[in-house]
């Protein structure tokens, strides 16, 4: 079942007075089908986060529509735009963005207390979500009194808790080093084993080369995808490095 | 380094900063120049020459001190806002190769700038301001303003170097203190200093209780102290636990209160409470000391403004209370009455509304069933409630004069109490018991007996027989009656109450009884008492007092809106990234901002409302110190206290949406 379908998406930032017009995002399609694991990659300011801005509504597009469950997300109102985004998606971000006055736990909670739910409830479900996440002991801290790694997995406890229909991760091992990076990534590769969607934006190879598609982006076009398909992670990881630097040297592919 | 280098980067940052440091300048401006003007009034000999400036020039002096001390606290305080806001800069300049003595430079030549503008501006507002509030002071007290009334240059001199010197000193105080901030600090913190202080706070249970007792000590002691005396006494106690009471429950009571709803879990996770009380401990944290000490200067405001626009409006009534009619010679006999009658006619007046009876008053303690005449006559803050002045007229006097149509029988009385309550039926009074037939209102008018601390008692009695009687008991108790007749009270007043009649009257009054008193042809008793001289006196005592109020007032008032606009904008920065955060955890954008406006709403309008608070419960202990220098009356007061509040908030809420646009544009930046 396809749960995510982004038809001919297109994205131009105007200036002031109509001059200098940008295209960050040109005719982009692709989906993401139920239980996928994308990654997008593509070099800064090729406009990796223009589409995920657009995938969240955060932003409105100037061509194209983005379905989610066949449903277009700019024909959502704006009143009812948060909870969308608060019960259909999950954000993980790379600089975290814990609120530093909760602790762990009521960062976590937050989506779930926006959405109404009793203290019972939410308490039920974090149960399982923190043991995941291994962070079960260190609930009660705050974001500054953990490290780099564990903020991000509360993050995605956060993300995740509401039982979203897509993950949405920006260049979530951008702010950890590689022992931290490694974690999450095996973290995502789990969630994503259970059944959860994940679209990560990223252009860290080896977070990359954990997921089950890898789609390019060049200067706000679609210029390559990569299915890993049955090929082991070293083999996957190889293949993307090779496009990396095909998409770098300028050469022209479309698969 | 390039010479001017470091004055050219103060330039800079000062430009740079300017929506920092714009609002310090104008408020160093202000406070130079009400310094200036307070002090140049306070010593301007040309303030001599007019009547009642001496009590004016007094109460002036005290302003200089307490205007001197604010601007000290005032200045300093603010300025840490600014450094706080600076750290990071700092922090990176230091990173960035500068080191700490060149920091210093820096700091230095801003300070220096920084002084030199608001000295050479606050002087020449203070110049241009000082003559306009001559004309105001000699306005208020109701005199024309001499001719030439520029200070001489060599007082001018001084006035401005002690002003230049004050201010000097403290713009010094505040580069030292700029100086040890950057010296004691490492790079790295003065780059993250902003981002210290996001721990959650503790919950001080201890001060929060404690902050709790002063709060209803002091309000305890206002609300029951009825006791005059005692209310001036215990006024400034009540005042200092206030205002400890006060910071202790703005920084302590706060978070504690939060902290109770917060460990409520069915309470805190619901969606409105949990970021607004999050929220509010934060900010309340931040804040806390910036909120209290709004909240204390809004009550001096308050009180201050309150009180003495009180005085000075209702200085007419009290007037009026005191001396019932233009002239009034109380105390008196039939002699003198002829006297002063001829004086004034001989002087070409004619008198109107002639006033006279008879009456004997003395002073006498409370009893059980009545009153004791007493001769001692000193109290203090215990037998204050004790002490009574007694007046006793006859019934035909009284009807005559009240134009009622009371009748008595011979051991009936007419009785009226005021500032104390008596119920009985009968009262025993100089070994007779009367019985109480009425308690009556209406009474004929005597300065003497309004403005007394103690309670007053009015005694019509049924005859002249029996105030002669009575009389008589007072001079054979040793009594302050010559000839154990009653005194005579003997008013009038003069044609269309105008003011140089009543002057002229005065004189020849004057004129005559000296001549009298020197020559001994008349048997003098009692005194004259002229409500438009009397005017001069009281206009110069309140008009001082309502005129230090409003210039304080408006000093503080000034200082809490710098401090309202210096908060709002830290809150702003602080906000824009909470801000963004929740949104993106799926708050709307509308969610979000209403969430931020209602705990901006809270943490603006709290010292507001904590002062109305205060003024409130600061309202009987005042009212009872007032009811010693005006005879106006509670309800008076209470329109006073309104009207100054009223005023205040819609000032206050002025500021609110002014500076709001400043916070939001922040927040949404």
């Amino acid at each position: 079942m396809t749960i995510l379908q982004v038809e001919g998406l297109s994205k131009t930032y105007t200036g002031r007075f109509g001059a200098n017009q940008v295209k960050a995002l040109s005719n982009v399609s692709f989906s993401v089908e139920q239980g996928e694991y994308v990654a997008i990659m593509g070099e800064s300011g090729s406009g990796k986060t223009t589409l995920l801005n657009m995938l969240a509504a955060f932003d409105k597009p100037t061509g194209g529509k983005v379905l989610l469950e066949g449903r277009d997300i700019s024909e959502i109102h704006e009143d009812e735009l948060a909870a969308f985004r608060r019960d259909c998606l999950g954000f993980v971000f790379q600089d975290f963005n814990l609120l530093d006055n909760f602790n762990l736990r009521d960062n976590i909670f937050l989506p779930l207390v926006l959405a109404g739910m009793s203290y019972v409830d939410m308490s039920k479900r974090l149960q399982p979500v923190a043991q995941k996440m291994g962070i079960t002991d260190i609930l009660n801290k705050y974001p500054y009194e953990v490290s780099g790694g564990q903020k991000q997995r509360a993050a995605v406890a956060r993300a995740v808790i509401t039982g979203p229909k897509l993950l949405l991760a920006d260049e979530p091992t951008g702010a950890l080093d590689s022992k931290s990076s490694e974690g999450l990534m095996e973290l995502f590769a789990s969630l994503n084993a259970d059944g959860q969607t994940i679209l990560m934006v990223t252009h860290s190879v080896r977070a990359a080369s954990h997921a089950g598609r890898v789609i390019f982006i060049k200067d706000g076009e679609l210029f390559h995808q990569l299915y890993r398909g049955d090929m082991a992670k070293e083999q996957f990881y190889q293949k993307i490095a090779d496009t990396l630097t095909l998409l770098a040297t300028g050469g022209e592919s479309h698969e | 380094m390039n010479k001017g280098f470091y004055s050219r980067l103060a330039r800079q940052n000062l430009r740079k900063n300017a929506r920092a440091y714009g609002p310090f300048i104008l408020a160093a401006v202000l406070t130079v120049a009400m310094f200036y003007i307070i002090l140049a009034l306070a010593v301007d000999p040309n303030m001599e020459s007019m009547t009642g400036a001496t009590t004016i020039q007094i109460v002036l002096r005290y302003g200089v001190v307490v205007v001197g001390l604010f601007a000290v606290i005032f200045l300093f305080y603010t300025n840490s806002f600014l450094l706080k806001r600076r750290q990071r800069e700092f922090g990176l300049f230091n990173v960035l190769g500068m080191e700490k003595r060149h920091l210093v430079k820096v700091i230095g030549w801003e300070t220096l700038y920084i002084f030199l503008l608001s000295l050479a501006l606050g002087l020449i507002v203070g110049l241009a301001l000082n003559k306009a509030l001559f004309l105001v002071v000699a306005k208020i007290l109701g005199v024309a303003a001499p001719m030439g009334f520029l200070l001489s240059p060599r007082l001018l001199g001084t006035v401005l170097a002690v002003t230049a010197g004050l201010f000097g000193a403290i713009f010094l105080f505040i580069f030292l203190f700029g100086v040890r901030r950057v010296y004691v600090a490492r790079p790295v913190e003065l780059l993250q200093a902003e981002h210290a202080g996001e721990r959650e706070p503790k919950a001080k249970w201890l001060m929060a209780a404690l902050g709790l007792a002063c709060l209803g000590a002091g309000y305890y002691i206002s609300i029951t102290t009825t006791n005059v005396l005692q209310a001036m006494l215990l006024f400034f106690v009540a005042v200092v636990l206030v205002i400890i009471g006060t910071y202790l429950l703005f920084t302590a009571g706060s978070i504690a209160m939060l902290k109770i709803l917060k460990n409520n879990k069915r309470y805190y996770y619901k969606t409105r409470h949990f970021t607004a009380v999050s929220g509010m401990m934060y900010r309340m944290k931040q804040n806390a000391v910036g909120l209290a000490n709004i909240c204390i200067l809004s009550t001096m405001v308050l009180v201050m403004i309150s009180g003495t626009s009180c005085l000075m409006l209702g200085m007419e009534k009290s007037l009026s209370e005191r001396y019932p009619c233009d002239v009034n010679i109380p105390l008196t006999n039939a002699e003198t009455i002829e006297m002063v009658k001829k004086a004034v006619a001989e002087a070409g007046i004619q008198p109107e509304d002639e006033v006279w009876y008879e009456y004997v008053s003395f002073a006498a303690r409370r009893t059980e069933d009545g009153l004791m005449p007493t001769r001692d006559y000193s109290f203090d803050a215990d037998s204050q409630d004790l002490l009574a002045d007694v007046m006793v007229v006859d019934l035909a006097d009284y009807n005559r004069i009240t134009g009622q149509d009371h009748t008595l029988a011979p051991d009936e009385i007419l009785l009226r109490v005021d500032r104390a309550e008596y119920t009985a039926d009968t009262l025993t009074l100089h070994g007779k018991t009367y019985t109480v037939k009425a308690q009556v209102d209406e009474m004929m008018k005597n300065g003497d007996a309004t403005a007394n601390l103690t309670s007053t008692w009015y005694i019509v009695v049924a005859d002249r027989e029996e105030l002669v009687r009575i009389a008589a008991a007072e001079q054979a108790t040793g009594g302050g009656m010559t000839d154990g007749q009653p005194h005579q009270y003997y008013g009038f007043e003069v044609p269309g109450h105008d003011e140089d009649t009543a002057l002229a009257a005065r004189k020849a009054i004057r004129a005559a009884w000296s001549k009298a008193s020197d020559d001994g042809t008349v048997d003098l008793a009692g005194t004259y008492e002229i409500r438009a001289w009397e005017r001069q006196d009281f206009v110069s005592i309140y008009g001082s007092l309502f005129f230090l109020g409003m210039f304080l007032g408006l000093l503080f008032t000034m200082a809490a809106i710098l401090i309202i606009y210096y908060k709002q904008m830290s809150e702003g920065r602080d906000d824009r990234e909470r801000f963004q955060i929740m949104q993106k955890v799926g708050m709307s954008r509308l969610e979000v901002k209403r969430t931020i406006q209602s705990q901006v709403l809270i943490v603006f309008f709290l010292p507001l409302v904590v002062a109305g608070l205060h003024t409130g419960f600061a309202f009987p202990i005042i009212n009872r110190v007032l009811a010693i220098f005006s005879l106006v009356g509670t309800d008076f007061y209470i329109w006073c206290v309104l009207g100054s509040f009223g005023a205040f908030a819609a000032l206050y809420a002025v500021v609110y949406a002014l500076t709001a646009r400043t916070y939001y544009k922040l927040v949404s930046m």
